[in-house]
């Protein structure tokens, strides 16, 4: 069953519908708020509303060749997430430490490598940031993602663009200066 | 989304700079032609290495990023049940709303209320609080004044309005 026809079977009150809706994007739904929080109870709360909104709402999807229900569904989480941090006054520098989640394995990974990278991305523009969570972290398609953000797919293409030029002149010329540092601490 | 220009080497710049170096990020509609392009031009190319690099550390963060499986699971349970309980909250009072709204039950409630609304309005209608507020005022007044009021007074009199009463009694004797 695709997406479209579980939220059909969603707008008739049709529990195992959505029971497969939510298991089917929980997961990618929370992965997407986490970027914006990392506070595990907010994250649960966010997502759980989100879904809430689409048991609620789903009557309001319009089967339209240009609008998917994934990209109606993120747009509600997208929607929801841009509220919480304006109602809790969270600016791209209010970083929270990386997550308690961390697996050994991940901690394996280059500590400060990572931190950089995650304190980077924090610092892009919020709808830059947006537009690279959708489409690099998500995998969403191009026209889902400007779907998503309400804007068009030249507009999204611009602000990837611009992202990746901030996060290609701040971290790769970083990496260069490190490991100029090591060459010469070696030497 | 097929992008309104041809796909030319400018666009397939583009779409390094914009979707980086893997392929399969590219739109899937232009993607084979870009590929095509890609293959024979060396300017082209020579953008791959730092796309590539970028995208690999951005994977770094997608990977520590990432939240478990089980815990969406247990999550999308969770909403599950809040669902299924709230619709059979609903389907319980749904129906009683329902049968309450039915006309004949909300005719029979409007006759009653008219009903209420006339009887309390009538002038002289006694509550049994008026009452009980009368009768009280009487003990307070013999209380007061040393005098059991016997005379029948209306019960619509304050306190004040029998103290009166009883000093004109008084005067008269």
């Amino acid at each position: 069953m695709n997406d479209a026809q579980l939220l059909a079977g969603i707008s008739r009150q049709n529990h195992d519908d959505f029971a497969e809706f939510v298991s089917r994007y929980m997961l990618s739904i929370m992965n997407f708020i986490h970027r914006y929080f990392s506070n595990h109870a907010q994250v649960e709360d966010i997502a759980q509303d989100v879904f809430l909104k689409v048991w609620q709402h789903a009557s309001q999807w319009r089967p339209k060749a240009d609008s998917s229900p994934r990209a109606w569904l993120y747009r509600i989480a997208y929607n929801r997430c841009i509220d919480t941090l304006r109602q809790q006054k969270i600016t791209s520098n209010d970083i929270d430490t990386l997550a308690n989640h961390i697996t050994p394995e991940q901690l394996l990974l280059d500590d400060s490598k990572q931190q950089q990278v995650t304190l980077a991305i924090q610092q892009l523009p919020e709808r830059q940031r947006a537009a690279l969570y959708l489409c690099t972290y998500q995998g969403l398609s191009n026209k889902e993602a400007a779907d998503t953000m309400v804007i068009s797919v030249e507009a999204l293409e611009s602000l990837l663009s611009r992202a990746r030029r901030q996060l290609r002149s701040q971290l790769l010329s970083e990496n260069e200066v490190e490991t100029d540092e090591i060459r010469s601490a070696n030497q | 989304m097929k992008y309104d220009q041809p796909t030319n080497n400018d666009r397939v710049k583009q779409l390094i700079n914009t979707y980086g170096a893997n392929p399969d990020s590219w739109p899937a509609d232009e993607r084979e032609a870009a590929v095509a392009l890609l293959k024979n031009a060396s300017e082209l190319q020579s953008l791959l290495g730092p796309a590539k690099e970028l995208d690999n550390l951005l994977t770094i963060d997608k990977q520590t990023t990432t939240l478990r499986t089980e815990y969406a699971s247990v999550l999308a349970n969770k909403v599950s049940t809040i669902v299924k309980s709230e619709s059979a909250t609903s389907s319980r009072v749904l129906p009683m709303l329902r049968n309450f709204l039915y006309p004949r039950y909300a005719i029979a409630f409007s006759v009653l209320l008219v009903a209420t609304l006339v009887i309390y309005m009538t002038p002289g209608h006694q509550t049994e609080l008026n009452i009980a507020q009368s009768e009280f005022d009487r003990w307070m007044l013999a209380q007061v004044t040393g005098v059991t009021f016997e005379e029948e007074t209306p019960v619509e009199l304050g306190f004040m309005e029998l103290v009166e009463l009883e000093v004109d009694a008084d005067l008269s004797i």
